[in-house]
């Protein structure tokens, strides 16, 4: 646990190294939620739309897509990256010897940019243009909700990811593959379109994917468009998610392992 | 131009070496298929619902998509390399070896960092404007095809002319590749709607400042939506003229950060 925490640490350390890095990364930040902000309200306008029986008002909006490109990296499962560059550099390997293990280092290193990318690069972004434009701030309740699902959501993309990145090990680059996630995952969860604008016969497959479980199910608890019924659903699909995902991601480290042993690192 | 021969000579090797792993070069285009289809998929989703954005149906939303993927896709088999690789051989002092060649540096750049994928991806979002174009139909107007290139030619002038202007300048300041990827990931992006959804004074920066706004929004105008004054006519044929100036901008700024180059062994 000790050297899980330092890690976590010096990973966060290393990401606020660089302060012009963190503020270009915060300029970016406000500018594609500022374009979605535009975008979006300019659609809806400042009546508001009917979704799922409920009224979506425009500060509504602009909360949501805040909020969903504050948490656009759970979309972009950057764990294929940093496994993969771990891979070709030969630092794979030494991560085994370490003391938490590859899987745990990775894991870690992961969470600590999402968190750390999530505060300085997005946060700055959602407080300036939820000053500038409004902002839905829902109960301790609701808001503590949303923060555990998009904590399960983050465990949910990232063993998605890992899946993908760690069969580096036997197929040598396995980048390429993270588009096409990143393209299914934008549209199936919310990120790009919220879903429930989405055509009655696409919405339902989105349903049964789990993408949505990572802006859709969050985000619908922040504007109380969900009732309890439905947290529940989330929660029940998130766990399911989790148990499927979970041995297939041991299952593919340790095929993957046995390739590192056997060649080497 | 006497460099082209090597140019083509360079992007035949560059296309074997990357044309070694098949399988892997194969996936990568079918990744980047799958995630460029859902999201123009998105995008119809959204005309679908709301009717239109910014004044655009979904046809003209697809050119707008389309031209601006094409337009980036095309310019950025050879120069998008260069943006993000010329602030690292600065730092390592790599591009003194560039210009002891006797090739041009930005030729042998180019050559470098030609980008096989770059085309390809071209291809998809050049169908998607053909696509678009066959749908709106617009009989009064110019000819589609002379259109069409015309738009291209002066959007990828536009969007070469940026990226080479961001990428020179690492001559001046360290740590630019960062803000070459904010223009290209942050900036570009903003014109994968019409600009008539943004506020004037953003209309104003995309039209004037960083003119991206010709890549696509304005030969919209011109083509699809009835033209009510004379500065929007002038607008919506002017794309060639500004991304003609865009190039020669670009190209000057990079001429002129390659003569204030300074290193140790330069």
């Amino acid at each position: 646990m000790t050297s899980l925490l330092a890690l976590f640490r010096i990973e966060a350390a290393a990401y606020l190294a660089d302060r012009k890095l963190a503020l270009l990364g915060a300029a970016h930040k406000l500018l594609l939620a500022g374009s979605q902000v535009f975008l979006w309200s300019a659609l809806v306008g400042a009546e508001g739309t009917i979704v799922d029986g409920g009224h979506l008002s425009r500060i509504d909006i602009v909360t949501y897509v805040l909020l969903a490109t504050a948490l656009v990296s759970l979309a972009e499962f950057s764990v294929v990256d940093t496994i993969n560059d771990r891979v070709l550099r030969g630092q794979a390997a030494v991560d085994v010897l370490r003391p938490p293990g590859f899987p745990s280092a990775v894991l870690v290193r992961e969470f600590a940019r999402f968190v750390v990318g999530f505060a300085v690069h997005a946060l700055p972004a959602v407080v300036v243009l939820g000053a500038l434009f409004g902002f839905t701030a829902p109960g301790p309740g609701r808001v503590a909700v949303a923060v555990l699902l998009v904590l399960g959501g983050w465990l949910l993309a990232t063993l998605i990811g890992w899946c993908v990145g760690i069969a580096a090990l036997r197929l040598l680059d396995t980048t390429q593959v993270k588009y096409a996630f990143q393209g299914v995952t934008a549209l199936f969860s919310g990120a790009l379109v919220p879903l429930w604008f989405l055509p009655d016969a696409l919405r339902g497959l989105a349903e049964v994917l789990p993408f949505h479980l990572l802006f859709h199910a969050p985000l619908s608890v922040w504007l109380g468009l969900a009732g309890w019924a439905e947290i529940g659903g989330y929660f029940a699909g998130l766990a399911l998610w989790l148990c499927l995902t979970t041995p297939v991601a041991v299952i593919t480290w340790r095929w993957s392992r046995a390739a590192m042993v056997v060649h080497g690192g | 131009m006497r460099d082209l021969p090597f140019l083509i000579a360079q992007t035949s090797l560059a296309l074997q070496a990357r044309l070694q792993n098949r399988f892997n070069f194969v996936v990568e285009q079918v990744s980047n298929l799958v995630f460029y289809v859902c999201a123009t998929i998105g995008l119809a989703i959204i005309v679908a619902r709301f009717g239109e954005i910014g004044g655009f149906a979904l046809a003209e939303m697809m050119l707008v998509y389309g031209l601006n993927l094409v337009t980036y896709f095309i310019a950025g088999t050879y120069l998008w390399g260069v943006a993000r690789t010329l602030e690292g051989l600065i730092r390592s002092g790599e591009l003194d070896l560039v210009l002891a060649r006797p090739i041009g540096p930005l030729t042998l750049l180019m050559a470098r960092s030609f980008e096989p994928s770059m085309p390809v991806k071209a291809v998809g979002a050049f169908a998607l404007c053909v696509y678009a174009l066959l749908l709106l139909d617009e009989g009064n107007g110019p000819s589609p095809a002379i259109w069409l290139s015309v738009t291209i030619v002066g959007g990828t002038l536009i969007q070469g002319g940026v990226m080479l202007a961001f990428a020179s300048i690492a001559f001046w300041v360290a740590g630019s590749r960062d803000l070459v990827e904010l223009m290209i990931y942050g900036v570009r992006r903003t014109v994968d709607v019409p600009i008539s959804v943004y506020p004037s004074p953003v209309q104003l920066v995309l039209t004037v400042a960083i003119p991206y706004a010709f890549v696509n929004y304005y030969p919209i105008l011109g083509l699809a939506v009835s033209i009510e004054n004379g500065a929007t006519t002038v607008l919506a044929s002017s794309a060639l003229i500004v991304g003609l100036v865009s190039a020669a901008a670009g190209t000057a700024l990079w001429r002129l950060g390659l003569r204030r180059y300074r290193t140790v062994g330069a």
